[in-house]
Order: structure tokens, then C-alpha cells, then sequence
């Protein structure tokens, strides 16, 4: 849905729509016409009707550039060739073919619905409703003319007048249309525009929320649970860089530059989370291909990377394993991530709703960039999470973007409920091994 | 999801809503004239009986597209215009068939500007090449019909002309419709790419806007107990088990706001806009909840399902004099789909609510496919389902 057109649109491109449909009558009428002069020519050879032929040829190029080009001269022109056209296939049809006219003026009817068919410029009902009361006096007029000057039968065309009374018709329901969608069509653009703006409300807050936890909630954590009394000077330094950083700059703002990707994924978000998690002391076994991730956009291997890291940090803190496994698979369309240990396990459906790692870090992360996360896990069994991004651009990019931590060197949130630390909307049936 | 077809109908609901009368109008056109022509040569009718089999066909055509185009029931199905022209065919061959062997009946049949007329009223429900496609099939056929009937009688014109002469109008028509859809069509694709350019719906004014009051929220939250609390420990010799108990207050406290705000659907923040003034249904506020949403499944509809339920919602509201409580709108997931129920108390006269909504419904309809509406004794109840965008 593209939501209609805005009324002041709406109006030109309506009448641009009208003039299109007045011509395809007109172009077809003139095919019936060359039709109908062929097939009399090749059954009555004897005949001159290539006079009316070369009528029709003039009035359909005359119409083409009345089509092609929008414009009065283009306008009256046509009218004009249109006018000599008539007069001109009557003429013929009146001289050869009258035992045939005498017995149905409808022979005589289509080169005149062309003529009706102008379509002139102008947007109003008034200008389009006076280009066809033009076209059909002109027409007529000219039947007439060409039927007074032979002697000829002279009786009413009931069909050039249904083609009459069918183009006021259509004209005025043109207006009746407009006129019934025009109260709602402001409604729903504004609804349009409020969504758009909601969404990306929404993917900043999103951006903010694992912001936040990546940062304060992991701070927070390490305080609550350090055994030690003096805070760990490398933690006071990140708590004071994080501050300035969280207070002081626009972040959420400056997240969103975009970057060109590099082509070495040593460089990767992937990678250098990886990389983090191993300097932590985790022993990472990476299987697959990461180069894969080089086909990701920059919001979207931040996003993986981010995601990743976050995973690993719950290894490192929940699972009671410092062993995980890390393999990255990529096709054409996405690129997936299978992050497993043989830890613990924990029981999806038993997690408090109020945990947000896997939520707002992983799983709305990930969604946030048309992604979707897969958790399986039980007790004593490990956990094993299965993170997709697709490589071509997601049905709705402006429901958000990953969001870098302003110091990707954070330290690994530690936290005081060690099992609960993942999703509490982990999907049921993406649940238990 | 499967991708909506490039009809008019599916692209601009409200415009071709607004068209719905000239549909009406062209099929009662095709009707009358057609009952006009019949009556007018009655007597030169070699079987009456089967002339008004003919029309009673046609009858149902047109009753059947005044039906299939109603708003309440988009889209228009490429199987309803089908049924539609094939009635029409039928009764088209019954007119035929009615008088036949006289040469002079041939050009004189109400088949060509009914089916013409028909493919008019069908052009915006369906995507211009269908039209333009069933108007040449429909021309084929009706020239196949002149071609057996010609051969009945002695025309005295080449059938090749009076072919030409025959399926004209459904072939102008057709095209007409086709080309009128198509230029509306098109018309709206190159103001979408123009609108939907970035900067255009979303200026980047209204970007930096919306990320300094996301992000004054947060700081607000953060000044509250954060800052002071970090501040204070950063420059402590050391840490206290207050200390570390108030670190876990602080972090509970924080995850909460959180939670609620990540949990808060796109639908709930619409609602919430219709009763700032009260502050209703604030986080932790309301009572009972205008949208229950337990699965999580708001979000999973697509950016024009939002749009057309978040106008619809507006003008229920606009329409209600009364703050949001007056509507409850609950959703759920139901296998691979989800369905969503809304119920509105409207102090609105039963008769009047199609007239009054009728847009709302024609974009609802063809967002969402199935939707059911009721409105009884003032309570409006509406359902629908749709797939995970």
C-alpha cells in the first residue's frame, strides 16, 4: 500500500489517468476503424477506400502526439486532423460504400468516438468535459457536412452520443470519487507519518536499552557482585569513560554514521568480540566460515557482532564452562551464527521477565535488523543459540539498527542471578533440545 | 507474507474506495442499457424467452460486482471478475442466440457496451495487465460468437468488419480501464519514491529530535540514581555491602523501567497518544489495559498494517468523544498466525457506522484480508489476522 495519493495530487494525476483512458478509447476506435476499411477493401477490391485508410493513418499520428506530448497545440491539432478525418472517411464511405451506410450509420461511428476521445488539457472537470462536448460537435458537425454535401441519409449516431454521455458520465464520477476519498486520505498520511516516526522511536530506544545494559546494568553488576572492597581500577575507568559518554555526547546520534564495510573481517565486530571473549579466558572453537560476515552492511555485522558478545559474555558468566563453540555459516541471502557450550543449561520457560541481556542485546538487536535469534537449552544439557541476519535489506530497516556500545572494550556484565540472565521471551517452541 | 497485487485497489484502498459509486453506476449503466436495447427491438426478437436469459445473466454480473466491490469486501478476487465476465459471456451468447439469422441483429446487441461497461467498473480492482488481458479474451470470444452468428445470416459487410465494429467497445473499454488503473498506478509508485526518499517522511531534523528525547529519557533515569551513585564509588577507597546492595536496588530499578519500555508495542504507544492529557495507561498506571497484547505480537505486523489500524484507531477515537478506555484491543498468537480482536463502545447509530468508517474499513480489508465486522446495540467488534511481517 502506498497509501493514495495527497488531494493535490491526487487531482493531476486522476485527470493524467483520464486523458490515458480517453486515448486507449481513441487509439482502439482508430484500429476498428483501419479494420474495418481493410476488411471492405479486401472484399470489394474493386472500391477507392484508401482515402479513408490514409484518415485514419493521419488521425492516429495526430493522436499519438496529442498522447505524447500534453499540450493545447498538440490539443487543437488533433482536433483539427481529427475533424478533416471524419469528413474525409465519410466522404469515402458515403461515394463507395453507400448501400452499406444506408443500412447502419454505426460504419461511420468510430473515426467521430475518436475525435470525441481528445482529452485535452487541463485538470478541471469543466476543461476535460468541454474537450469532449468539442470533440463531438466537431465530429459531428463534419459527418454532417460530409453527408449534406453527397445527399446522402442523415440520422442520429446513437453510438458517438453513448460515447458522449459515457465521458460526462465518467468525468463526473471522476469528481464524485475524489470527492469521498478526500476526507479520510489526510488521516491516513498522518497515521503513515506518525508510524514512521514511532518506529524509529522505537529503534532508538531499542539502541538505547542495550546501550544501557551493555554499560550500566553490566557496571552495576560487577559492583554488586565483586568480592573485592576496592573497585577494580580498570572497571572505575570504563564506569568513568562510559559516564562521560552516556552524559555528555549525543550517542545515540553518533551511532547511526554509517561506515563502509572493510573487506577484512579481522576486523569484524564478529571477529573482535570473539577476540574479547578469548581474552577473557573463554576458549572459543570457530568453525565455518567468518568471512561470511563481510557480506553484511555495517548495521547489520555490528548488530551480529554486539549480539555475539553478548552471548559469549553469558557463557563466560552462566554456563560453567569456559569452552564454547562459535560457527558462522553464509549463503547468499543471510548470514547465521551457532553459538553453543556444554554447560549448565538453564530452563527457557522458567526465566524471569525481567532479564534483558538476551532480550534487548541479542534477540531485539538482532531482530531490530530484520534478524532472528533461536535459543535452545535445558538443564545439564547447554545452551545453544542460533542468531540469522539476513544480507538483503529487511522488510521494515527503520524499525531500528544495532547499537555499538560508546567502549567496545566494556568489561563482561556480572551479574547477581546468574541463571536468569537470558530472554524471557524466549519463543517456546524455539525451546528445549 | 504474500506480495499484494499492483491493482489500484491494493495500492490507493481509499482512492478506490471513493470509486466504489462509479462501479455501481457503470454496472447499473450496463444493465439499463441493455434492458433498454432488448426492450426497444422486442418485437423483432425471434426468441424472447432466451433474450431475457440473456439479460438475467447479465443481472447477475452486475449484482455480483456491485457485491464483490463493496470496500467491506477487498480485495476484489481475480476469481470474482471471472464469474463476473464469464456471466456476462453467457448471457451475451443467450442475446445471440435469441435473434438468431437476422442480419440486421448482428451490430445491434447490447454485448459489446455491457461487457465494456463491466471491464470499466472492474479496471481499478485489478492490475491493469489482467484487465487489459480479460478484455481481449472477452473480445476473442464475443468475435467468436458474431463470427457463428454471421455465418447464420447474409450481412451484406465483410465479417471481418462487423467483428471490428463488434468487439470494439470491449476492447476501447478494457484498454481504457487498463490505462486509467496503470497511470494511477503508476502515479502513485513515483510519489512513493519520492516520499519514501530519505528525508522526506522522517526529516533529519525529526531524527535528531526523536534521538536527543530518547536519549534525555534515558539520562533522566540516569541522573535520578545512577550518576550520583556511580559518581560516589568511582572515588571511594572502598566498597561496602551497602554499597553493593544499593548497586542491585539501582539495577533492578533501572531493568524495570527497561523492560517495560522494550516491551511496550508500537500499538500501545498509539493508544497511549490518544489520552496524553490524562496520562492513561502510563507504565505501571493503568489498571486495565486498552491493548493486551501477552504474546508480544503487535510488532509483527508490517508498516502499512500499522498505518491503516493506527488511522482507523484515531478516527474511532476522534469519532468517540471519549479518552481511549472506551476501546479494548486484544491480540494473540494462534499457531503461525496472529489474530487481534478490537472492541469499541461507540455512541454512534448502528446504521451509520459502515457510511462513517467505510474508508477505514476499505484500507483495513485489504491489510487485512479476513477481518470480520460487527456492530451491534453501539459495540463495535472488529477481527482480523495477519502473518509475521
Amino acid at each position: 500500500m502506498s497509501l493514495g495519493l495527497p488531494s493535490h495530487l491526487a487531482r493531476v494525476t486522476l485527470s493524467d489517468a483520464f486523458q490515458k483512458a480517453m486515448h486507449a478509447i481513441a487509439f482502439a476506435s482508430l484500429l476498428g476503424a483501419g479494420l474495418v476499411v481493410v476488411a471492405f477493401m479486401a472484399e470489394r477490391p474493386q472500391l477507392v477506400l484508401w482515402p479513408a485508410l490514409l484518415a485514419v493513418a493521419a488521425m492516429t499520428v495526430a493522436l499519438w502526439l496529442n498522447d505524447r506530448y500534453e499540450s493545447v497545440l498538440f490539443d487543437v491539432s488533433y482536433l483539427v486532423v481529427g475533424a478533416a478525418g471524419v469528413y474525409w472517411y465519410s466522404v469515402t464511405f458515403y461515394t463507395q460504400l453507400a448501400d452499406v451506410v444506408a443500412t447502419d450509420l454505426i460504419w461511420l461511428s468510430l473515426p467521430k468516438v475518436a475525435v470525441i476521445m481528445v482529452a485535452g488539457a487541463g485538470v478541471s472537470a469543466w476543461a476535460a468535459s468541454a474537450w469532449v462536448v468539442s470533440g463531438y460537435v466537431i465530429a459531428e458537425t463534419f459527418a454532417l457536412l460530409a453527408a449534406l454535401q453527397l445527399g446522402a441519409r442523415i440520422g442520429p449516431d446513437g453510438f458517438s452520443l453513448i460515447a458522449l454521455a459515457m465521458s460526462i458520465v465518467a468525468i463526473l464520477l471522476s469528481v464524485v470519487s475524489r470527492f469521498r476519498a478526500r476526507k479520510a486520505q489526510p488521516k491516513l498520511h498522518r497515521a503513515a507519518r506518525e508510524e514512521r516516526m514511532a518506529s524509529l522511536r522505537a529503534g532508538l530506544e531499542l539502541k538505547a536499552a542495550a546501550l544501557l545494559h551493555d554499560t550500566v546494568l553490566s557496571h552495576l553488576a560487577a559492583i554488586a557482585n565483586t568480592p573485592k572492597t576496592e573497585l577494580e581500577p580498570a572497571l572505575a575507568s570504563q564506569i568513568r569513560r562510559d559516564l562521560e559518554i552516556l552524559v555528555g555526547e549525543e550517542w545515540l546520534r553518533e551511532v547511526e554514521q554509517p561506515a563502509a564495510p572493510t573487506g577484512d573481517f579481522r576486523k569484524s565486530p564478529l571477529f573482535l568480540a570473539v577476540q574479547e571473549a578469548k581474552l577473557q579466558g573463554l576458549v572459543v572453537d570457530g568453525t565455518g566460515d567468518i568471512g561470511a560476515v563481510l557480506k553484511l552492511d555495517r548495521a547489520r555485522s555490528n548488530a551480529l557482532g554486539l549480539a555475539a558478545k553478548q552471548c559469549l559474555t553469558n557463557v563466560i558468566k552462566h554456563s560453567g564452562t569456559m569452552n564454547a563453540e562459535v560457527a558462522v555459516y553464509g549463503s547468499d541471502t543471510e548470514v547465521s551464527v551457532m553459538i553453543v557450550d556444554e554447560g549448565k543449561g538453564f530452563e527457557v520457560a522458567a526465566v524471569g521477565s525481567d532479564r534483558l541481556g538476551l532480550r534487548a542485546s541479542v534477540r531485539r538487536r538482532i531482530e531490530g535488523v530484520g534478524g532472528t535469534v533461536q535459543v535452545w537449552s535445558s538443564p545439564g544439557n547447554g545452551t545453544s543459540v542460533l542468531i540469522r541476519v539476513p544480507v538483503a535489506v529487511s522488510a521494515n530497516p527503520s524499525a531500528g539498527a544495532s547499537a555499538p556500545a560508546p567502549s567496545p572494550e566494556v568489561d563482561p556484565p556480572v551479574d547477581s542471578d546468574p541463571q536468569a540472565e537470558v530472554a524471557a521471551d524466549v519463543e517456546p517452541a524455539g525451546g528445549m533440545p | 507474507m504474500s506480495v499484494p497485487e499492483r491493482s489500484r485497489q491494493q495500492l490507493d484502498p481509499i482512492g478506490t474506495f471513493g470509486n466504489n459509486i462509479a462501479t455501481i453506476l457503470y454496472a447499473l449503466i450496463a444493465f439499463g442499457l441493455s434492458v433498454g436495447i432488448v426492450l426497444r427491438g422486442f418485437d423483432r426478437i425471434g426468441n424472447p424467452p432466451l433474450a431475457v436469459v440473456g439479460l438475467l445473466f447479465l443481472g447477475v454480473s452486475c449484482v455480483y460486482l456491485v457485491f464483490a466491490s463493496n470496500s467491506i469486501r477487498a480485495p476484489f478476487t481475480r476469481q470474482a471478475m471471472t464469474v463476473i465476465l464469464l456471466s456476462a459471456l453467457v448471457g451475451c451468447a443467450f442475446e445471440m442466440a435469441s435473434q438468431w439469422g437476422d442480419p440486421h441483429r448482428v451490430l445491434g446487441g447490447w454485448g459489446p457496451l455491457a461487457l465494456g461497461l463491466l471491464l470499466l467498473a472492474i479496471g481499478p480492482y485489478r492490475p491493469p495487465r489482467e484487465v487489459a488481458a480479460a478484455g481481449s479474451i472477452a473480445a476473442v470470444f464475443f468475435g467468436f460468437l458474431v463470427v457463428l452468428q454471421a455465418g447464420s445470416s447474409i450481412l451484406g459487410s465483410p465479417v471481418l468488419a462487423v467483428v471490428a465494429v463488434s468487439i470494439m467497445p470491449i476492447l476501447a473499454l478494457a484498454y481504457a480501464a487498463a490505462a486509467h488503473s496503470k497511470a494511477v498506478v503508476d502515479g502513485l509508485d513515483r510519489w512513493h519514491r519520492k516520499v519514501m526518499r530519505p528525508g522526506r517522511v522522517v526529516t533529519r531534523e525529526d531524527e535528531a529530535g526523536i534521538a536527543r528525547s530518547v536519549q534525555q529519557d534515558r539520562v533522566t533515569i540516569l541522573n535520578r540514581d545512577v550518576l550520583p551513585f556511580f559518581l560516589e564509588i568511582v572515588d571511594k577507597p572502598a566498597i561496602s555491602n551497602a554499597d553493593r546492595e544499593r548497586a542491585r536496588d539501582i539495577a533492578a530499578s533501572v531493568r524495570r523501567v527497561m523492560v517495560a519500555e522494550v516491551d511496550r508495542s508500537w500499538l500501545e504507544q498509539a493508544v497511549d497518544k490518544l489520552a496524553p492529557a490524562t496520562g492513561e495507561h502510563q507504565v505501571g498506571v493503568t489498571a486495565e489495559p486498552v491493548v493486551r497484547d501477552d504474546d508480544h505480537v503487535a510488532n509483527h505486523m508490517s508498516y502499512d498494517q500499522r498505518t491503516a489500524l493506527r488511522a482507523f484507531i484515531v478516527a474511532l477515537h476522534e469519532g468517540s468523544a471519549r479518552s481511549s478506555d472506551f476501546m479494548k484491543i486484544e491480540l494473540y498468537r494462534d499457531g503461525s498466525i496472529f489474530r487481534a480482536v478490537l472492541v469499541a463502545e461507540l455512541e454512534i447509530a448502528d446504521f451509520t457506522i459502515r457510511t462513517r468508517f467505510a474508508p477505514y474499513f476499505a484500507v483495513l480489508r485489504v491489510m487485512f484480508t479476513d477481518l470480520r465486522l460487527e456492530y451491534l446495540h453501539g459495540v463495535l467488534t472488529l477481527s482480523f489476522s495477519y502473518e509475521q511481517r
